[in-house]
């Protein structure tokens, strides 16, 4: 798939929505904080709202950036055991007991080239999905299949939307889709953008059987 | 799980909320010995005052200073030791780009936000790293070239998820030893997986010492193409087209490196010293005159800075400028013999351009007596202004000493030689260099074939002595230490296994060995001391 032109989507637009969700996000949270000081509501939701808040910056600087480069790699070698073991770590906190965060490896090598800071975007905003939707169970996993790393990440809530997994990517970032469309969007891009050998990556999204909740895969070759 | 409550904490950030609330989460760890500096300097001040664990520092620190200069500084002038953890914190997602192209990058960084757990997980992670590097930072620190490389290999074996790291630090080290073949294979090898750019800087390296300078000077340009912030190219392809004479382009890639990175200083120097070779004093002034400015409240300024932009001045026809560099390098600086002596050297050059023969004698008078009761071992520039004073003020006698001493030592050095030869020609003495550099190097060889003859005719006692002793008066002359490595071997080959003599051999031959190793006669040697080795059951640290 040919990566998007960024300037190509109306960032006034984007940027005008995500502000509007931050200012909702905000609001829950103050309201929360609020409501903390008289009852017995858990630390964990404020947390998980701070979180996508900073998701939704992340994602308006990310958009301003496009507007003037291209994204571009700066690929490492990481260890992608500790890499996913940051999210279970941070998720388990997040979840407060509400939901199991388990950790899948298998075959995982020693390390693996890619971009740690964007790879931790993308997986960011999928674990704080995954959070939000998730009934009992949510599983982050790291495996190489086919010569590519696979970075997952499994709940057992509703699933996608019909209309995400139905349209093509391109689309996603339309703002009718919301900010799951855009942090999707930026996902694929992100795992596209990781080329080796003249292979690249991707994101492929599906729903397990009877609405039994989401898989997001970045893979990354 | 790593036992935080005894580690000490240093906090570098310019905001003190941002320093306060870092507190609060390292105390959470168990941490209680936590100081924070607000500012660069006061930062370097408290680390010079006492040794710390781990320190995290913002990137960003006002003033016009960032926390990547502040590790550079510390790690290059080994204020803090290789097991001190550095956390780098940054709010922008463009230090990864840094770091990828930084000589000296922090065991890890931090994007703002980010939560409690996370530092933790990366603190603990840092002192895991550690602990499989300690054994190899402590044989790199004792010079242990060759240990440290099998520590490498031993550790790379467990196929662990430092594999690159230890490829990194292991080319390094093989090319330090002069084996670049083996380290070019390395680099090639990690450039088939990816194009990681220390592993194209290193193959560069490689390709030069393997005497191909046209295939690394093409590597080179198209990895500053790819990443112009890689500052460590720009320096590398600089000193390759310096080692192969062509100064000019040197100084318009060092131009470049400027322009991206005005900051550094070390580089600003570079720029300084190919600019005043080429002749372009304007340029060399303003590039000195940058690194006097910005030194100034630096832990890190050096009197030398100010000497070099004295002698711009001074070639430059402007002499009261170039006093008061000297006179502020004085006020500036603790006195040293070393500042006395060299401040007194330069004195003496202005005064005598400035007409004044008496000032001259009496501070070129005094430069010699510092010397003469210091017995000071003066760097190279120092040592060619100090012969030219003598040539100026008529102590011919002492001038002509000091050419051959440096001579004798630097015998195969062109930078050396040509600045001997520009000092001389300024002097109105250029009918004399041809036979001053030659005598300097003759009697180099006389001594080096007496030493040999000596050991020909059965006198090794004498050959060593000789030709040991010879090697500390010239430290950087290959074949004297060649020779004298040489005859410390044969003396344990025929008479018995002595652990002195062998030590001293390998260590000489470990100082030539990075830019020497390919030669036939260090191969030869480095052979017989492993023989040797092998005949009286010793493991030998020889270089092949």
């Amino acid at each position: 798939m040919q990566l998007i032109d960024a300037p190509a989507m109306d960032l006034k637009v984007l940027l005008a929505s995500n502000i509007h969700e931050i200012k909702n996000l905000m609001l829950q949270l103050m309201l929360r904080l609020d409501a903390m000081e008289s009852s017995q509501v858990g630390l964990a939701d404020a947390r998980l709202l701070c979180q996508r808040v900073n998701d939704r910056m992340v994602q308006m600087l990310l958009l301003f950036e496009l507007q003037t480069e291209k994204l571009e790699l700066t690929l490492k070698a990481h260890s992608p055991g500790d890499f996913i073991a940051e999210f279970v770590r941070n998720a388990a906190i997040l979840a407060d007991g509400r939901v199991v965060i388990e950790m899948r490896e298998e075959d995982v090598p020693g390390y693996w080239f890619f971009d740690r800071d964007l790879v931790e975007m993308a997986m960011l905003n999928a674990v704080h999905n995954a959070l939000r939707y998730a009934r009992h169970r949510i599983v982050i996993g790291a495996m190489v299949a086919d010569g590519a790393l696979r970075l997952t990440v499994e709940d057992d809530g509703g699933g996608f939307p019909q209309r995400i997994l139905e349209q093509p990517m391109t689309t996603w970032a339309k703002v009718s889709q919301g900010a799951t469309g855009l942090g999707l969007f930026f996902a694929a891009m992100i795992a596209q953008a990781h080329v080796n050998h003249g292979r690249s990556g991707a994101l492929s999204l599906h729903n397990k059987e009877q609405g039994e909740g989401a898989v997001f895969i970045l893979q990354l070759p | 799980m790593i036992d935080f409550s005894k580690k000490r904490v240093l906090i570098i950030d310019d905001s003190p909320a941002m320093c306060s609330s870092l507190r609060m989460t390292l105390n959470n760890f168990g941490i209680s010995r936590c100081e924070s500096s607000n500012s660069a300097n006061e930062a370097v001040f408290r680390i010079r005052q006492r040794d710390f664990d781990i320190i995290v520092c913002d990137y960003c620190l006002g003033d016009g200073k960032d926390g990547q200069q502040v590790l550079e500084q510390l790690r290059r002038s080994e204020l803090i030791s290789p097991s001190v953890v550095f956390l780098m914190v940054t709010a922008e997602r463009s230090y990864e780009k840094v770091v990828s192209c930084a000589e000296f990058a922090p065991d890890d960084y931090l994007l703002k936000p980010f939560t409690a757990e996370t530092m933790s997980i990366r603190l603990e992670r840092a002192f895991e790293k550690k602990e499989q590097f300690i054994r190899l930072y402590q044989l790199t620190a004792a010079g242990k070239t060759e240990q440290a490389i099998a520590e490498c290999d031993r550790v790379l074996a467990l196929k662990s998820k430092f594999t690159m790291d230890l490829m990194r630090v292991k080319g390094e080290l093989l090319i330090e030893l002069g084996r670049h073949e083996e380290a070019r294979r390395l680099y090639e090898e990690v450039v088939a997986m990816r194009a990681i750019p220390w592993a194209r800087l290193g193959l560069s390296k490689t390709l030069n010492l393997a005497g191909e300078p046209e295939t690394a000077i093409a590597t080179l340009e198209l990895l500053i193409g790819d990443t112009p912030q890689y500052l460590q190219a720009y320096d590398t392809l600089a000193k390759t087209h310096e080692e192969h004479g062509n100064l000019q382009l040197a100084q318009a890639v060092l131009e470049k490196a400027v322009a991206v990175s005005p900051q550094s200083l070390s580089r600003q120097s570079a720029m300084g010293d190919i600019a005043y070779r080429n002749g372009d004093l304007t340029r060399a002034a303003q590039a000195f005159g940058v690194v006097v400015e910005k030194g100034k409240n630096s832990y890190f300024r050096d009197h030398k800075d100010f000497v070099n932009l004295s002698r711009v001045l001074l070639d430059d026809g402007k002499h009261d400028a170039a006093l008061d560099t000297i006179a502020s390098a004085k006020k500036s600086f603790d006195s040293t013999p070393e500042l006395e002596l060299t401040s007194a050297v330069m004195e003496s050059l202005v005064y005598h351009a400035a007409d004044k023969p008496a000032q001259s004698q009496q501070a070129l008078a005094r430069a010699l007596a510092v010397k003469a009761e210091h017995g000071i071992a003066l760097g190279d520039s120092v040592a060619v202004d100090l012969a030219k004073g003598c040539f100026l003020n008529g102590k011919e006698g002492e001038a002509r000493a000091l050419i051959k001493d440096m001579m004798s030592n630097f015998y195969d050095d062109e930078k050396i030689q040509s600045e001997v030869r520009r000092m001389l020609d300024g002097v109105g003495r250029a009918d004399e260099s041809q036979a001053l550099i030659e005598s300097s190097v003759n009697e180099v060889i006389k001594l080096n074939n007496e030493g040999v003859m000596l050991a020909k005719n059965g006198d090794l006692a004498g050959s060593i002595e000789l030709l040991v002793t010879a090697s500390r008066q010239m430290p950087h002359n290959v074949q004297v230490a060649l020779n004298a490595a040489n005859a410390l071997i044969v003396e344990s080959d025929r008479n018995g296994w002595n652990e002195a003599n062998m030590q001293l051999a390998s260590e000489l031959l470990e100082q030539h060995a990075a830019k020497h190793a390919g030669l036939d006669k260090f191969k030869k040697i480095s052979a017989l001391l492993k023989g040797v080795g092998q005949k009286y059951g010793v493991k030998t640290s020889a270089t092949h």
